[in-house]
């Protein structure tokens, strides 16, 4: 018999998360998954990370595990290879699905006043900060922004060797590069002001 | 017939080196590249993370401006390449998504070009003949390990040039230039690089399998084609050695620096002084 932690309480099952997660920009193949497990046998990350696997997180939201799905912190470690959309025999796009899930799991975010701490989420937003201000991505900014994000000053100190040796290199320009920063910017604003962001 | 180029950002920064030598080559080879005006981050894999329309639009405003003036755009980094091709796909697919794109980038979205990397250039529209007539110092039998990483041949859903689980162009070159290109299990393996800064150890691993795996296939470099690429194996490169206790001595260039060298340019020339892990030795050997 199944540990009792196994079991699946049916009346916490939200089935209306397939339908979320299918009518979402990427999200849109999901039920055509037929379990075969081509993607978690390709998954380079479930290689090393058995916590992250494909095939159980289209499962675990075909059947409507959706706090669990979008709580947990191993939607935000797919390394986006393509590997899995490229092999998958029923086109299910599980990158694009990931993706769907993460914009998914953002919006409640915003609206329930829930923190995501997982760093590749607090890695894109800083990321996505830095084009919003120039256009471009602007490296000095994006390590700021991100360690501080994620509140750790020693992670940040054991990069300083590697950030000196970089700029002696000439591979860190001391100022951002501009490239359509206004234009940019009105993007950010047209799409949040949509809450579609 | 004029080609628009599109950098991307790390092509001005910490790829500087790809940037050159690819230019140089190119012009060297007949093609002179312009770069597109006032052009902006294409959003990486990070933008998909946070908002779907975000991740189609930076790339749409890209090719929308790059239409009005060229036919052909070629990238040399490949995660640019993915999010200019990702977008090309699902416009084309969608028309009404394509209208919603336009109303964001305020201009109707032109997705319709010729996006190719800079390897698809050099293979299919260069041709490896004419590469062959450049060369002037070949590499003598140097043993290479080419290695594509993992978005520049997939998905072939969205753009395909070369196969997506063994592709060839790469090790084409190699050839063409005098190498050897060693077989190499993990040239399409992914090294992890959108997560180096957010998942250090299981990049370090997935890196690992990279850099060991040359070694044991008796690879005396490494060659790569992506900036993203090329960060993750140079900057983990010293770790691995101590986690691992392993000397790699396995420099880590560009295709482009490479090709440079074969066609007798000076290291300068290439950025080879710009590399993390210093090629110096290889240069000195191939002399």
């Amino acid at each position: 018999m199944a540990d009792k932690t196994d079991i699946l309480v049916l009346d916490e099952l939200d089935f209306h998360f397939r339908e979320e997660i299918a009518s979402e920009l990427g999200g849109e193949n999901i039920k055509r998954c037929f379990a075969c497990g081509t993607c978690s046998a390709s998954c380079p990350i479930t290689e090393i990370d058995e916590r992250f696997n494909p095939r159980k997180i289209i499962r675990m939201a075909l059947l409507g595990m959706k706090s669990q799905v979008l709580s947990s912190d191993f939607i935000w470690i797919c390394c986006n290879c393509y590997l899995c959309y490229e092999r998958c025999p029923q086109d299910v796009r599980f990158t694009s699905i990931i993706h769907a899930i993460r914009n998914i799991a953002i919006r409640e975010l915003e609206e329930g006043g829930g923190v995501i701490r997982a760093p590749s989420f607090l890695f894109a937003h800083s990321f996505l900060e830095t084009v919003k201000n120039y256009g471009r991505l602007w490296e000095p900014g994006l390590m700021l922004k991100f360690f501080r994000r994620k509140k750790d000053l020693k992670g940040i100190l054991a990069y300083a060797p590697l950030a000196i040796k970089m700029y002696r290199k000439g591979k860190i320009p001391i100022s951002p590069s501009r490239g359509g920063a206004a234009a940019v910017k009105h993007m950010f604003k047209k799409i949040e002001e949509r809450g579609e962001k | 017939m004029k080609i628009g180029y599109y950098p991307g950002c790390t092509l001005h920064s910490s790829a500087k080196e790809y940037d050159l030598s690819a230019q140089l080559i190119l012009s060297n080879l007949g093609v002179e590249l312009q770069e597109i005006k006032d052009w902006n981050c294409c959003g990486a894999f990070e933008a998909a993370s946070v908002s779907h329309l975000l991740s189609l639009a930076l790339p749409a405003r890209n090719l929308s401006i790059a239409a009005k003036e060229f036919q052909k755009v070629v990238m040399p980094c490949s995660a640019c390449l993915l999010a200019h091709v990702r977008v090309k796909k699902e416009l084309n697919d969608d028309e009404k998504l394509k209208q919603e794109v336009s109303e964001i980038i305020d201009q109707p979205a032109v997705v319709d070009l010729d996006v190719r990397h800079v390897l698809d250039v050099f293979v299919n529209d260069i041709g490896i003949e004419k590469i062959k007539e450049k060369l002037k110092k070949p590499l003598n039998g140097l043993r290479v390990a080419c290695y594509y990483g993992c978005v520049v041949v997939r998905p072939s859903q969205f753009y395909h040039f070369d196969d997506p689980d063994d592709p060839q162009s790469l090790d084409e070159i190699i050839t063409a230039l005098g190498g050897q290109s060693v077989p190499f299990p993990y040239k399409t393996k992914c090294c992890g690089g959108a997560l180096l800064l957010s998942d250090e150890e299981l990049t370090l691993e997935m890196t690992k399998n990279i850099l060991i795996g040359a070694k044991e296939w008796g690879a005396q470099c490494i060659v790569t084609v992506c900036p993203m690429c090329q960060m993750s194996l140079e900057t983990l490169y010293p770790k691995i050695e101590s986690k691992y206790k392993v000397n790699l001595d396995m420099p880590v260039i560009y295709f482009t620096q490479l090709m440079g060298l074969a066609f007798g340019y000076e290291a300068k020339e290439l950025g080879l002084q710009r590399n993390l892990v210093s090629p110096m030795k290889l240069v000195d050997s191939l002399k």
